[in-house]
């Protein structure tokens, strides 16, 4: 019942703020039509015989030389730009959440971990964390990439979660250190909770809302992160494009004019973020509006 | 406070020690660096003998420890590619990327701390929403194609700023600068601005979350009713406090300036030391690649715990004993 009163509150919150409600909606489609890319695309870009050099460069469909399924031109492929946006929204959706799901997941726990058992752990966790942050995750993606190069897109997941845990690592310790000190933690305690019944059924609930806070701004990081190292081509391989890389490649005709090589990927880009961090914005300030973007982005 | 500078300083350099073990260890499984210079074509003998040149014959430990040494009198080896030492590279390429970063960070913090100011007076106004809009946008818009829509509007389409390149440089002693000529400033701008666009952002996101908290507190109220002119509770009182903060993240954001500088040099073709990384990269040269990373590393370090350092006497609240 008393769950039920929050909800709404929060639903109601959520429909007066139009930036919120346009982000998350945004977000949805882009969504769907990844999920769905196969079922919408006009042509599967990756479908070689569906390919053919006369319709290479095309512009887009409302221009001068553009043709029917090709909404937003060709590439030199003769690719419809539409389709590879699509199914380039897999690949840059594919890997935000998977690294969420992954640093999030054992950036948290570690978080957890040291901020309930202090000491050596505490210790040197947070050591090896201030010098990861000191780096920052976008140099350290770098490196590790440059390291491994380019080898697929789980190798790229994991390249990003091994520089990403960082952020959840430290915000959760702090959320945990300040939960320790409720007096239903100590209750718990006097009536002989154990560690990890205190912990999953005491402290993890309480600091899961900003857990998703973080998850949800860091969705935004990740993605333009994966954009940037496809772009400078130690990301993605080039048979699984994502919007990064479409834009790389775009890059070489812009010289030439080819505009919608770029623009097209770009702007999508940009909306998928923007809508992200519209809607994170909103959760943030909702849910614990202490959590400062700044924390998260350095 | 003097046991707390000193331990951190020897931290620092274990940090320091560790990238740089870590790095070399890496780089022992990644290819056969011989193979490429010497191309597919060459014999056992001549594979060998290259491979002596180079000091790739010895054990791991001992190319560590040389390499260790070496570094110590500032000697990070020679390049692969080009057989010139890697220290000399990445210092004559310095001055680029300094010279960008500069002027980057000059205007993100001018516009971002006055803009900050400006939305966290005025929080309803229509000035302060597009402020706010822009911001959005700035850290939403990966740097990348920051860089190629200004190069698409301002270059390929206006065609009258410069894509690519420094331009006219002069050269005062060992730095070569951009600022002393026309065509020099005008190379900078469109990487500047990239380069600056997302610590824009940050730094107005922050500085008017920051000013906005404490215009709030009793003391910036007793400020305005001793009645006090603005400009003077504003800078004086208000800034003041807010900037500390503002500065440390500055401080503490060196690492992503570097990363987001390597991207604003590969699109402009800037010629500073953060494309070479990516070059080395491209080529499997490891000597520039771990010289760099090491010396990246040491810079970033050694910021960081100045800005800690300055942190405490700025706040004088905050003790580390």
């Amino acid at each position: 019942m008393i769950k039920k009163i929050r909800e709404s509150r929060i639903l109601n919150h959520f429909i007066r703020d139009p930036s919120a409600v346009i982000g998350l909606t945004i977000c949805l489609v882009l969504m769907i039509g990844a999920i769905f890319a196969p079922l919408i695309a006009p042509q599967n870009p990756y479908y070689l015989q569906s390919l053919s050099y006369e319709n290479c460069l095309r512009p887009p469909v409302w221009m001068e030389g553009g043709t029917a399924p090709f909404l937003f031109g060709t590439d030199d492929q003769g690719r419809g730009v539409f389709s590879t946006i699509l199914y380039g929204l897999r690949v840059s959706l594919g890997v935000g959440f998977g690294v969420v799901l992954i640093a999030g997941t054992v950036g948290s726990l570690i978080g957890i971990m040291a901020g309930y058992y202090r000491g050596l752990l505490d210790v040197l966790s947070m050591r090896v964390a201030d010098t990861l942050f000191a780096f920052s995750t976008t140099l350290l993606a770098f490196l590790i990439l440059g390291i491994t190069g380019s080898k697929g897109i789980l190798v790229v997941i994991i390249a990003i979660s091994l520089a990403d845990w960082v952020r959840y690592a430290r915000t959760t310790r702090g959320n945990v250190l300040s939960v320790v000190e409720e007096d239903y933690i100590s209750a718990a305690r006097a009536i002989g909770a154990v560690d990890l019944r205190i912990i999953f059924k005491h402290i993890i609930p309480n600091i899961l809302s900003s857990i998703f806070v973080i998850s949800a701004i860091d969705l935004a990081i990740v993605i333009m992160l994966e954009a940037t190292l496809s772009f400078l081509g130690i990301g993605v391989p080039l048979t699984e494009p994502s919007l990064g890389m479409l834009i790389a490649k775009g890059r070489e005709y812009l010289y030439a004019g080819k505009w919608w090589l770029i623009l097209f990927p770009g702007g999508v880009l940009a909306a998928l973020v923007i809508s992200i961090n519209l809607f994170a914005d909103w959760l943030r300030e909702e849910i614990n509006p202490k959590i400062q973007r700044h924390q998260s982005v350095e | 406070m003097y046991a707390y500078i000193i331990r951190r300083f020897i931290q620092s350099i274990g940090v320091a020690l560790l990238v740089s073990f870590l790095c070399f260890f890496l780089f022992q499984y990644m290819g056969d660096p011989v193979l490429t210079m010497v191309g597919k074509r060459a014999t056992q003998e001549e594979m060998e003998k290259v491979r002596e040149s180079l000091g790739l014959d010895k054990p791991f430990y001992m190319q560590y420890l040389v390499f260790l040494k070496n570094a110590l009198h500032g000697d990070l080896g020679k390049s692969y590619t080009n057989r010139l030492p890697v220290f000399d590279l990445i210092v004559e390429r310095a001055p680029a990327t300094i010279e960008l970063a500069t002027f980057a960070m000059i205007i993100a913090s001018f516009l971002g701390i006055s803009l900050g100011v400006v939305s966290a007076l005025k929080p309803d106004s229509l000035m302060t929403r597009f402020i706010m809009a822009g911001s959005l946008i700035g850290v939403s818009l990966p740097t990348f194609l920051i860089g190629l829509l200004l190069i698409l509007v301002f270059a390929v389409m206006l065609g009258i700023l410069p894509p690519f390149g420094r331009g006219q440089i002069v050269q005062i002693g060992a730095w070569r600068t951009n600022f002393l000529t026309f065509s020099g400033i005008k190379h900078i701008i469109l990487p500047g601005i990239t380069l600056g666009f997302f610590e824009l952002a940050l730094i107005l996101r922050l500085t008017r979350a920051e000013v906005g908290e404490v215009l709030g507190q009793d003391y910036i109220r007793t400020a305005w009713s001793k009645g006090l002119p603005g400009r003077v509770v504003i800078f004086k009182h208000a800034l003041r406090n807010s900037l500390i903060p503002v500065i440390t993240m500055i401080g503490l954001g060196l690492g992503e300036l570097i990363a987001f500088a390597t991207i604003t040099e590969t699109i402009f073709q800037w010629p500073g030391m953060c494309r070479l990384f990516l070059s080395a990269i491209y080529g499997n040269d490891y000597p520039v690649i771990v010289g760099y990373i090491i010396l990246m590393a040491f810079v970033i370090l050694f910021i960081n715990l100045a800005v800690d350092i300055l942190y405490t006497f700025l706040n004088p609240k905050i003790r580390y004993d």
